[in-house]
């Protein structure tokens, strides 16, 4: 079973767990001001540097677009990756759980990711490749400002940790504005997920740090924790509101979105996202009974349009054929168990 | 006019201050400006003018005077930087000096950092580290000379990696 799979703590919330860490090399300049040559001289070196890890090296060049789509949807690497790849390349284990990207806006981006509620364990892991790289490469570590990174906002543990969060609850009900408007002040940010161009995918949010100067990497976490399970907590007391008073309407909602996911012939991306939320919460609720929440998980993953198109092979291209394809993956991944 | 603060004698001292638009006007008799520490420099009146323009300038937007301030390793000046807000190299963080510090501190409220130190790149820093807990101990220990001595050491070091 991949990572992304599998339910992890406090998974009626939240869905994954992130920690990015931010290195650079102190004898290159940044990505943005580095020549081809030494773009190619980092990566032979971060390449040699990470052979004790054991992670597979794929360079973005050598990949085809739609596999550089595929690992972007499965958020292994960012969209900044897919230009300019003839600089570039990521290292991913098994597992998919760690990945590192070399030359994206600094010359290291660390990735580890974890099912639920899991940023110490993400943490520890992410630590532990940081560890081996650095035992062979010099690092841009400035005294008295840590860790030196392209961007001044990245500075000091060049940490970003973030938790997705499946908040359909709060969104129904709104209060998802006065959260966005209020985590700010405690040096976070919470801002929707967004799928192909701009719309954004069914109400999954992602919550993060923007401090990384003047704070520890094991308080930033401690922080964002505190914050995941008030915010957790808030989504919960709603939907208990929502079954204690509107328990017809709901069970009526989610009950015709699995109808719709197990039936449907055409799926957009944008419906099988709401889809899934809504039989996510259903779920999670404790309403719908016979489908096993792995096979949500897994089948977020895949109905994102990269996925679909390599299932197509010849006939990616066609808007319609993609939404065909994924309703078929759909049916079948769920009819299954039903 | 009876000087602001005591209210008892003549004010004879009589001081204007403009920051940003904003004028503070302040009448104080003699014994309360000599007291007074701000008042008390005007004295000096050369050091007053420099000090008047010091300040205005500090407070002016960096756009109107154009820094000529330069990265010696990758070429990039803080004005480019100022405009994309991506920096050129390691090196940067030391070329742009104080500037740079005040960029950290604007977005972090901070500009010293508190976590993991890699165990080769980080040497200064680990050092830096010892020598601040050993300062930490010897003021606790009222200790001053001792401590004065580790200050110094630390802003070597700190400087010393500026290179
Ligand atoms: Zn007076
Ligand atoms: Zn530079």
């Amino acid at each position: 079973m991949k990572w992304y799979e599998q339910q992890g703590k406090q998974g009626d919330v939240v869905i994954s767990s992130r920690i990015r860490l931010a290195r650079n090399l102190k004898d290159f300049p940044f990505a943005s001001k580095m020549s081809q040559s030494q773009a190619k001289e980092v990566l032979q070196k971060v390449k040699a540097a990470a052979k004790p890890l054991g992670l597979t090296y794929l360079s973005m060049e050598a990949m085809p677009p739609v596999n550089r789509q595929m690992l972007m949807e499965r958020h292994i690497i960012s969209p900044e990756m897919l230009g300019a790849v003839d600089t570039k390349a990521v290292l991913i284990s098994e597992d998919e759980k760690i990945s590192v990207m070399v030359n994206e806006e600094d010359h290291l981006r660390i990735q580890s990711m974890m099912p639920g509620l899991g940023l110490q364990e993400a943490l520890k892991s992410a630590n532990h490749v940081d560890d081996v790289l650095e035992k062979s490469l010099d690092y841009g570590f400035h005294p008295q400002y840590g860790y030196t990174t392209c961007c001044p906002t990245n500075t000091g543990t060049g940490l970003r940790a973030s938790c997705m969060l499946h908040l359909p609850a709060l969104t129904a009900n709104g209060f998802i504005h006065t959260l966005l408007a209020s985590v700010g002040k405690l040096g976070f940010t919470i801002r929707g997920v967004y799928g192909e161009g701009t719309k954004a995918l069914g109400n999954l949010y992602q919550i993060s740090n923007q401090i990384t100067l003047g704070i520890s990497e094991e308080e930033t976490i401690k922080r964002l924790v505190e914050l995941v399970l008030m915010v957790g907590d808030k989504e919960r007391k709603m939907r208990q509101n929502i079954l204690a008073e509107q328990k017809s309407r709901i069970t009526d909602m989610v009950m015709r979105s699995l109808g719709t996911l197990k039936n449907a012939y055409i799926l957009s991306s944008d419906e099988a996202f709401k889809l899934i939320s809504d039989v996510r919460l259903g779920i999670n609720m404790g309403i719908i009974k016979d489908v096993d929440i792995t096979d949500i998980n897994r089948l977020s993953y895949e109905v994102g349009a990269a996925h679909i198109a390599s299932l197509c092979g010849e006939d990616g291209e066609s808007a319609e054929k993609r939404d065909i394809m994924r309703a078929k993956l759909a049916r079948e991944k769920l009819s299954l168990k039903g | 006019m009876l000087c602001q603060n005591c209210n008892k004698k003549t004010a004879s001292v009589h001081f204007v201050k403009v920051i940003n638009d904003v004028k503070t006007e302040m009448h104080l008799c003699d014994t309360c400006a000599a007291a007074n520490q701000e008042v008390s420099s005007v004295d000096n009146f050369d050091i007053t003018v420099s000090d008047i323009i010091n300040s205005f300038f500090t407070q002016m937007p960096s756009v109107a005077m154009p820094s000529m301030l330069t990265c010696h390793a990758c070429g990039l000046s803080f004005d480019n930087f100022s405009k994309t807000g991506k920096l050129g190299c390691s090196i940067c963080y030391d070329d742009f000096g104080d500037k740079i510090q005040s960029t950290l501190n604007r977005i972090h409220g901070s500009v010293k950092h508190m976590g993991k130190i890699p165990k080769r790149s980080g040497s200064a820093a680990h050092q830096i580290a010892k020598l601040q807990k050993q300062l930490e101990d010897a003021i606790a220990q009222e200790n001053y000379e001792q401590a004065a001595v580790l200050r110094d050491e630390i802003r070597k070091l700190e400087e010393g990696d500026k290179k």
